[in-house]
C-alpha cells in the first residue's frame, strides 16, 4: 500500500475497526514514513479536539420536568378511552366546582355574592348548582 | 452479551415511572451533548431532548430488542436531531453561507501539523459545519465509544459508509483546524 492508500485507513485504524493483517501492515508502514505518521498524529488531534469540547449539562430540574411531562402524558392517554359525554361532563362538573367554591365563606379575598350574577341568563346558575347536587348524591 | 439497558425498558413499557427516570438520568448528559453539537445549538436542545426522552417512554411497550438500547435511543436522538435541523435550513441564516464557503476550501492533505490556539472554539466552528451525518458519526464515535456498527444502526447506513463519514470528518476538520 502506498502512503495514500494508508491513510485513508486511519480513521479505521485510530477507531480498531480493522482486520489484525491490515492493522499490522499500517504499523510497519508508520514505522518509516514521518509523513503518514504526522497524519495520523492530526487526527488523533482532532479526535482530542472534539472530546475535550465543554460538555453541557441539562437544567438542574431537566430530570424531574421530563418524568411529570411523561406521567401527564401518561394520564391524558389513560383517559382517551373514557366516552366523550363523560369527559365533557367531568370537565364542565370541575368548572361549576370552581365557580361555586368562589361563594364559599371564607375563601379569601376571590369570595364574591350571587349580585355580581344579576346579567346571567335566569335559572343557569340553579341549574348548574343542581346539577352539581345531583352528581355529589 | 445482556444489555444492561433492556430491563429498564421492559419495566417502562410496563409503566414504572421509577425505571423512566432512571432513565432519563443515565441518558440526560450524553443525548443533550450530542443533541446540541448535532444541531449546533444548545438553546434548543433541551426541548429536543425532553422529546426523545417522551418519545422513548411512549415506544418503550414496543420496543423489540433487534438492537441494543442504546443505539435504539441515539437513533431517535439523530432523527429529531435531523427535524430540527430541517427546520433550520428552511429559514437559511448567515452561518451556512459562512460554512458553505469554508467547505469548497482546497485540500491539503499532507502538510504541517496542528499548532496549538483557541481550539474550543475553532473546534466548535469547524465542527458545527460539517455535514450532519458526519457530525453525527464523529460525535457518537469519539464521546459514546460506539463500534462502526453501531453507529451504523444510529444513522441507517451501512458499516462502510461509517467508515467513510469518519474518515471525510476527521481529514475535514483536521484542514481546517491546521489552517488557522
Ligand atoms: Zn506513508
Amino acid at each position: 500500500m502506498n502512503c495514500s492508500q494508508i491513510t485513508r485507513k486511519f480513521s479505521a485504524y485510530m477507531d480498531d475497526e480493522l482486520d489484525a493483517a491490515t492493522s499490522h501492515l499500517i504499523k510497519e508502514h508508520l514505522e518509516g514514513c514521518p509523513e503518514c505518521l504526522e497524519f495520523l498524529h492530526g487526527f488523533r488531534e482532532v479526535d482530542n479536539l472534539v472530546h475535550g469540547l465543554p460538555k453541557i449539562d441539562p437544567s438542574g430540574d431537566f430530570a424531574s420536568r421530563v418524568v411529570s411531562a411523561a406521567i401527564r402524558a401518561s394520564d391524558v392517554s389513560s383517559g382517551a378511552g373514557v366516552p366523550f359525554a363523560s369527559r365533557l361532563k367531568r370537565a364542565v362538573m370541575r368548572v361549576s366546582e370552581a365557580i361555586f367554591s368562589l361563594f364559599e365563606p371564607g375563601a379569601g379575598p376571590y369570595t364574591r355574592t350571587l349580585d355580581e350574577f344579576n346579567d346571567c341568563p335566569p335559572l343557569s346558575l340553579s341549574f348548574i348548582y343542581f346539577t352539581l347536587l345531583e352528581q355529589a348524591n | 452479551m445482556v444489555d444492561p439497558d433492556s430491563a429498564l425498558i421492559d419495566a417502562i413499557g410496563r409503566g414504572d415511572h421509577e425505571a423512566f427516570e432512571s432513565l432519563v438520568k443515565r441518558y440526560q448528559c450524553p443525548l443533550l451533548n450530542f443533541i446540541a453539537r448535532t444541531i449546533g445549538d444548545r438553546s434548543m436542545a433541551e426541548d429536543i431532548t425532553q422529546e426523545v426522552l417522551l418519545r422513548i417512554y411512549r415506544a418503550a411497550p414496543r420496543f423489540q430488542a433487534k438492537t441494543k438500547v442504546s443505539t435504539w435511543i441515539f437513533h431517535i436522538a439523530y432523527n429529531q436531531a435531523l427535524t430540527e435541523i430541517g427546520r433550520r435550513k428552511k429559514r437559511r441564516n448567515l452561518w451556512q453561507a459562512l460554512c458553505r464557503s469554508r467547505e469548497e476550501a482546497p485540500e491539503e492533505l499532507l502538510a504541517d501539523p496542528l499548532e496549538p490556539y483557541e481550539q474550543t472554539e475553532e473546534i466548535m466552528a469547524v465542527l458545527g459545519c460539517l455535514p450532519e451525518n458526519q457530525k453525527a458519526a464523529l460525535l457518537l464515535r469519539i464521546n459514546e465509544n460506539l463500534s462502526y456498527r453501531e453507529i451504523a444502526d444510529i444513522l441507517e447506513v451501512s458499516v462502510q459508509s461509517v467508515e467513510s463519514l469518519l474518515f471525510r470528518a476527521r481529514t475535514s476538520l483536521r484542514r481546517q483546524l491546521k489552517k488557522k
